[in-house]
């Protein structure tokens, strides 16, 4: 207590690092109308108490580790939780990484959502009929940053009847991807044809790193 | 670390540090323990934590699984004592991180999750993070309001609305 400048500079270096997680940062928070937080309170009080033996401490949590919490779930998961509570109804818009899994990812809503993703990860299933959900995905995403391609055995192909095969326009733009990642086994035939694609839409082969399973 | 108290900064391992609660208790630990947070370890560099770091926004009991945390992972045993093990293996890990997040339930696990953002420690983050995930993991909308006491402050329509809105998400 005696010298407390010490502890008064925590707080300031606290203070300064609040959010230092970059890889959420940027998220842009759909600002709701704040007549409408008040007309949400005065409801709230006509309401019976509906939760009153437990606090609600998942929403008080800052937007930046919901998000985190979010990318642990799968794509639809993360999309269910709009309705929860106003709290929750906007915020998977902001996710900005998403762990997509095809068995419960309709690409065409997907395409609607407009959500921009900052990290992606896919697996094989987004392959099929010659990278269309790649390609999709890679349209749909242009603040991509890291994008991840885990080539196992996933069950893809019940999905195949759904995805479509032919896209008209092949392009994408992505100028701020900055690091491929495949993991997939040791002689896995698609690796060349990920790492040609790439290289193709103009990556350099050193930003595309491939990781066997060990 | 309590043995190393005694010797606060000339033991082999490096300094040591002092990490005070919110609550007043006084944790020593040494600098690779508590270089974990990047809060800390910017500190460290900056060359702050002479008189004690004190951490206002972490109670101390919520301190103590935190500083628990940073003595397993910092492979660092053998800087509190000579005959111990080098580093925990990775097995011990494994189950010392299970046993901690299992145990871990509303609110610890929450102020757990601020600590660890405060502290900038992102193993730590992530691990308590990857936990929210799992309980809401497979639960429906109702389940999830359930489990974290979150109040549904939509009217019906509003919902059906929303639901509407991202149908996709919801058939099933």
């Amino acid at each position: 207590m005696e010298k407390t400048w010490c502890a008064r500079d925590a707080h300031a270096i606290g203070a300064g690092v609040p959010h230092a997680h970059h890889l959420f940062d940027e998220t842009p928070l759909r600002a709701w109308p704040p007549w409408r937080g008040v007309l949400a309170v005065a409801r709230r009080k006509v309401k019976t108490p509906a939760h009153a033996a437990g606090m609600d401490w998942i929403s008080d949590l800052p937007d930046e580790i919901l998000h985190r919490i979010m990318s642990f779930l799968n794509a639809r998961q993360a999309v269910q939780t709009c309705v929860l509570s106003r709290r929750w109804r906007n915020l998977w818009r902001t996710v900005p990484c998403i762990n997509a899994d095809c068995k419960e990812f309709d690409f065409f809503g997907f395409r609607r959502s407009e959500v921009e993703f900052k990290s992606l990860t896919l697996g094989h299933w987004c392959l099929h009929g010659n990278f269309y959900t790649l390609i999709v995905f890679l349209q749909n995403s242009p603040r991509l940053e890291k994008l991840t391609l885990i080539l196992g055995n996933d069950h893809w192909k019940t999905f195949e009847a759904s995805i479509g095969d032919k896209l008209d326009e092949r392009s994408f733009t992505c100028e701020h991807i900055m690091s491929v990642k495949v993991r997939c086994s040791e002689d896995d035939p698609m690796v060349s044809g990920v790492v040609n694609f790439f290289v193709n839409s103009g990556m350099s082969s050193a930003q595309i790193h491939i990781k066997n399973w060990s | 670390m309590a043995a190393a108290a005694a010797e606060a900064t000339t033991d082999g391992g490096g300094k040591m540090i002092i990490l005070i609660s919110a609550d007043g208790k006084r944790f020593e630990v040494t600098e690779a323990v508590a270089s974990q947070s990047q809060l800390i370890s910017n500190m460290i560099e900056d060359d702050c934590t002479e008189n004690g770091v004190r951490l206002p926004n972490v109670d101390g009991d919520i301190l103590t699984m935190v500083v628990d945390y940073c003595n397993m992972h910092a492979g660092d045993a053998a800087a509190a004592g000579d005959t111990m093990k080098a580093s925990s293996t990775e097995e011990e890990l494994k189950k010392f991180d299970a046993e901690l997040v299992q145990a871990l339930e509303n609110p610890v696990l929450f102020k757990l999750i601020l600590a660890a953002n405060f502290l900038n420690i992102k193993s730590l983050l992530d691990m308590t993070c990857q936990r929210v995930a799992d309980m809401m993991s497979g639960k429906t909308p109702e389940q999830m309001r359930e489990t974290f006491s979150i109040e549904n402050d939509f009217t019906p329509e509003e919902e059906a609305a929303i639901r509407q809105e991202n149908a996709w998400a919801f058939d099933d």
